[in-house]
């Protein structure tokens, strides 16, 4: 009778264990998935940041009455450049500083892209053409970097999130995380003006 | 009354039109799965037959050297306007591309006058996208202005044919062994049996020729004596050979087990086996064999536009 009962014991410590490591597992894969989309992210928009000076200096050779534009991208950039996200720390406030300067890059972007419409010279330079193609294809990278960067992040909080993991998550310290929002400043709808 | 008609049936025309060439990531036909020699899909006949045999002919020489695994759509309409996310989403939808991601996908929709060329994350750095953006710009855009819709899209296919295939370090291996050359190998497999086969028999034939006191060819069979075991299922063979050239003689012994008096027991399998093997090799001639994509990535690099 004793036997019996310390087998079952043991056969329900096993179960338990088997059933915890599996998920504590599948946690750090996902966790680690995380991470790798993030930095994915980050690499991105550094390629993004890297852009940035030949394209103003290709502009400035244009476009000289436009500094104040071409200003507030540099200024920007370096802005952003200071701030970095380390992927194992990806709390709510550090992303939204991150999201921002970033954000600003982008609309300070879009303003200097805007003017050149103005210097039909500019746009028919080989050099900016493909400038501007690579400064697209770098926004497509992006845009296709945070999407999975989310996908990543919901797979992630589904499973520390549901039941019974969200105990175990808590126990070993797996926090939800936090999800790639649209870029502050995109909400606003561009001006129109004629 | 026959005005009000004629623009009702004008209308109607127009709508229908529309209405059947609008084309989602889904409902775009891939004729790649059906035939691997197949790359350019062109459901609503914009180009040309000659135009869409020559770009497949050399999109299908750069999967086979470079391993690079391409779709290329010539449509007159998709939804939502966005050549660039139509791209992305056929991309996911299908994994175009290799393992190693060197997928590639060129499309142009001449409704809403959008072309986009995609390269997949394996092929970023051949073709970068201020390449693509060039290659547009030269030899696509000056041409679908004039409405030149096969112009364009040759001249994009061969200029970026001849960007990929002048990079060295895109190779076949990288994608693995293709099916073709799978096929190949078989064939050259069973030419070397056969090859092996006749090699063996032209030798024992030579060596049972050969005389043993004068070492010259020609031994000619004077007699030869089957004596049957019944009991042990054997046939004992006793041969006399007579050698032309030294006229000694050559006694030899050696025993068969029993069959039903062919003869040819022994020789039926290998025969037959080269054959199998030459047609289960045939079997690729009967009709176009489909290809697969392997999942390839896309990370968004590439570039695009409107004209």
């Amino acid at each position: 009778m004793k036997t019996k009962k310390i087998r079952n014991y043991i056969l329900a410590l096993t179960a338990l264990f088997s059933l915890n490591s599996c998920s504590y597992n599948e946690m750090v894969e996902k966790d680690e998935a995380v991470s790798t989309a993030w930095s994915n992210v980050e690499v991105q928009y550094q390629r993004r940041s890297d852009l940035i000076p030949n394209l103003v200096s290709t502009v400035k050779g244009y476009a000289q009455h436009e500094q104040s534009t071409l200003q507030a991208v540099m200024e920007a950039r370096s802005k952003a450049t200071q701030i970095t996200v380390d992927a194992d720390n990806l709390t709510p406030e550090k992303m939204k500083e991150y999201q921002q300067a970033q954000g600003e890059i982008s609309s300070a972007l879009g303003k200097l892209l805007a003017i050149t419409e103005n210097y039909p010279e500019l746009k028919a330079n080989q050099n900016f053409s493909e400038l501007q193609a690579q400064l697209e294809g770098t926004e497509n990278r992006i845009t296709e970097a945070r999407r999975r960067y989310n996908e990543s992040v919901q797979e992630y909080n589904v499973l520390v999130r549901s039941f019974p993991n969200n105990l175990f998550a808590k126990m070993f310290g797996f926090d939800k995380k936090e999800k790639y929002e649209a870029e502050s400043g995109s909400e606003k709808a561009p001006e129109v003006k004629f | 009354m026959k005005r009000f008609i004629l623009f009702l049936s004008c209308f109607l025309l127009l709508t229908i039109r529309i209405q059947a060439a609008s084309y989602t990531p889904e409902s775009l036909p891939m004729v790649y799965l059906q035939d691997q020699t197949r790359h350019v899909v062109n459901p609503d006949g914009i180009l040309s037959a000659g135009c869409v045999a020559a770009m497949d002919t050399l999109l299908w020489n750069l999967e086979r050297n470079k391993g690079v695994q391409s779709v290329v759509a010539v449509v007159e309409s998709i939804e939502n306007d966005d050549c660039y996310e139509f791209c992305m989403q056929l991309a996911r939808l299908h994994g175009i591309g290799s393992k190693a991601n060197t997928g590639l996908i060129i499309l142009l929709s001449t409704q809403n006058r959008c072309y986009q060329i995609l390269t997949g994350t394996g092929l970023e750095g051949t073709l970068p996208d201020a390449i693509c953006r060039r290659i547009e710009n030269q030899k696509m855009v000056p041409f679908l202005k004039q409405g030149d819709w096969d112009q364009a899209m040759y001249q994009t296919v061969y200029s970026v044919c001849k960007v990929i295939e002048g990079d060295p370090t895109l190779i076949n291996e990288l994608t693995g062994k293709k099916k073709q050359e799978g096929g190949n190998t078989g064939l050259y497999f069973v030419g070397a049996v056969i090859l092996l086969f006749i090699l063996i028999s032209w030798y024992s034939n030579r060596q049972r020729n050969t005389c043993p006191h004068c070492g010259k060819q020609g031994l000619v069979r004077m007699n030869s004596n089957i004596i049957t075991d019944r009991i042990h299922r054997i046939e004992h063979h006793q041969e006399t050979f007579r050698c032309p050239h030294c006229g000694q003689l050559t006694h030899r012994n050696h025993d068969e087990p029993m069959d039903n008096g062919t003869g040819f027991g022994g020789m039926v399998p290998p025969i037959m086996g080269p054959w199998g093997g030459f047609r289960r090799g045939g079997s690729s001639f009967d009709g176009p064999q489909g290809g697969s994509f392997e999942g390839g990535d896309f990370g968004g690099g590439g570039s695009g536009g409107e004209f």
